[in-house]
């Protein structure tokens, strides 16, 4: 088996990339999550606050 | 009688090898419970592609090509990339993101979690493995089944069967593989980290449009995952909307299940001698497992990180939970968390982060597809 490390450093820059982009895509869900968990209260919630 | 024997003098070791591991898959979902639904089939599968001459799978008769039912069900199937998809719908239908939706900083431990598969697709590539073979093991990592065989089909790899077997096996195996890691890489106080309820609930509402919006951000952002995220995503807005319970349950059990069924049954194609038993298989084993071990450790060191600098700690173990197999790494972290402190009740933010990782999973697998598709 012959390692292929001219590949593997070409990698390396997916690994980065693609690891930035997942947790942009969550970051992203996180911010969506507290909007939504913002804007649509239960019933019982908005009472309690008026 | 000729042709009997005729038959049997095309019987090679080989396939007799493939008919012993057909035989071990069948044992271990039996008797072991690992995954029965999909390796149950596939053990079978890999018996009856590696008959001689077995009028399953395409054989060339003389000048005549006769097409086999297998092969016939792989080109509809999984060719198409339509199985995984329509899988998706059925588990999209079970999940419940509730907890995360109640914690969604726990998206962060799914996306933690996901280290493994670009860990795995440098160290696959370093070991000769061509770029898109390298990136097919690679999502290995997922710890999703369906999206293994997506990404792995969509790139045309030739190791598809080897990766199925590796992604289910090591699903099957997370109660093994994980604690061992976790234990490693935590000390006994951090297991016994105590997390408070955020004290949000969450409405219908939110719940209806959360699947909605996740696809048009995901769509978005990494849009090759839009099919993969797009049909999990149907499958809970089927189960949330609340006028579609029957679909729901359909989706949950019978469409799951029919469609586990035909999938592992025609993955089998890849399973025959020739492709099987090569030594790289045994490297995309052992490749896979360094998949799950990087993807735990990924989750519980960021979850360590994160604590250096927030002031309600978080137990690091959740980090673990953040890979896609669900719900059995949620479970195998509370029962961790158990042992150390009998009242220490970790399910939720686990089930948080498992489910969290169900999409991270599907995302990862996107971007693997945007880079090499």
């Amino acid at each position: 088996m012959t390692l292929n490390v001219e590949l593997f450093l070409e990698t390396l820059t997916y690994m980065w990339e693609g690891m930035l982009g997942v947790f942009a895509v969550m970051l992203a869900l996180i911010l969506l999550c507290a909007v939504l968990n913002r804007l649509c209260k239960p019933r019982g919630d908005r009472k309690d606050k008026t | 009688m000729d042709s009997i024997l005729q038959t049997l003098e095309m019987l090679e070791w080989r396939q007799v090898v493939m008919w012993l591991l057909g035989g071990l898959l069948i044992y271990l979902a039996i008797k072991k419970d690992m995954e029965p639904a999909l390796l149950l089939p596939m053990g079978f599968g890999a018996i009856l592609v590696n008959l001689p001459m077995s009028g399953a799978i395409t054989q060339q008769y003389g000048e005549v090509l006769e097409e086999g039912a297998l092969n016939r069900l792989f080109d509809m199937g999984i060719a198409t990339e339509l199985f995984p998809l329509l899988l998706f719908i059925g588990i999209g239908a079970m999940i419940d993101f509730t907890p995360l939706l109640t914690n969604p900083k726990l998206m962060l431990f799914g996306a933690a979690a996901q280290f493994g598969i670009f860990f795995t697709l440098s160290l696959a590539a370093l070991l000769g493995f061509p770029i898109r073979d390298a990136a097919s093991i690679a999502v290995i990592g997922a710890a999703d089944g369906p999206t293994s065989i997506f990404v792995a089909n969509f790139l045309h790899s030739s190791y598809l069967g080897p990766i199925v077997v590796a992604a289910y096996s090591y699903m099957a195996l997370v109660p093994i593989v994980q604690p061992p890691v976790i234990r490693l890489l935590t000390t006994k106080k951090e297991r016994r980290i105590r997390m408070e309820d955020t004290g949000i609930r969450v409405s219908k509402l939110t719940k209806i449009l959360f699947p909605i919006l996740v696809t048009l951000i995901a769509g978005i952002l990494a849009p090759r995952s839009a099919a993969l995220i797009g049909f999990l995503m149907f499958g809970n807005l089927l189960r949330e909307c609340g006028v579609l319970n029957a679909l729901s349950e359909t989706a949950q059990k019978v469409l799951a299940n029919l469609i586990t069924l035909l999938l592992g049954l025609t993955v089998s194609v890849q399973m025959t001698a020739d492709a099987f038993l090569a030594p790289r298989t045994l490297l995309i084993l052992g490749l896979g497992f360094v998949a799950f071990v990087a993807d735990t450790a990924g989750g519980v060191i960021f979850a360590k990180v994160l604590n250096l600098f927030t002031k309600h700690k978080v137990n690091p173990m959740i980090g673990a939970a953040g890979i896609s197999a669900f719900p059995m790494s949620a479970r195998v972290i509370h029962k961790m968390g158990q042992q150390e402190d009998r009242q220490n009740f970790l399910l939720m933010h686990a089930a948080g982060a498992n489910v969290a990782g169900q999409i991270a999973s599907v995302v990862a697998g996107g971007i693997i597809l945007n880079f090499f598709g």
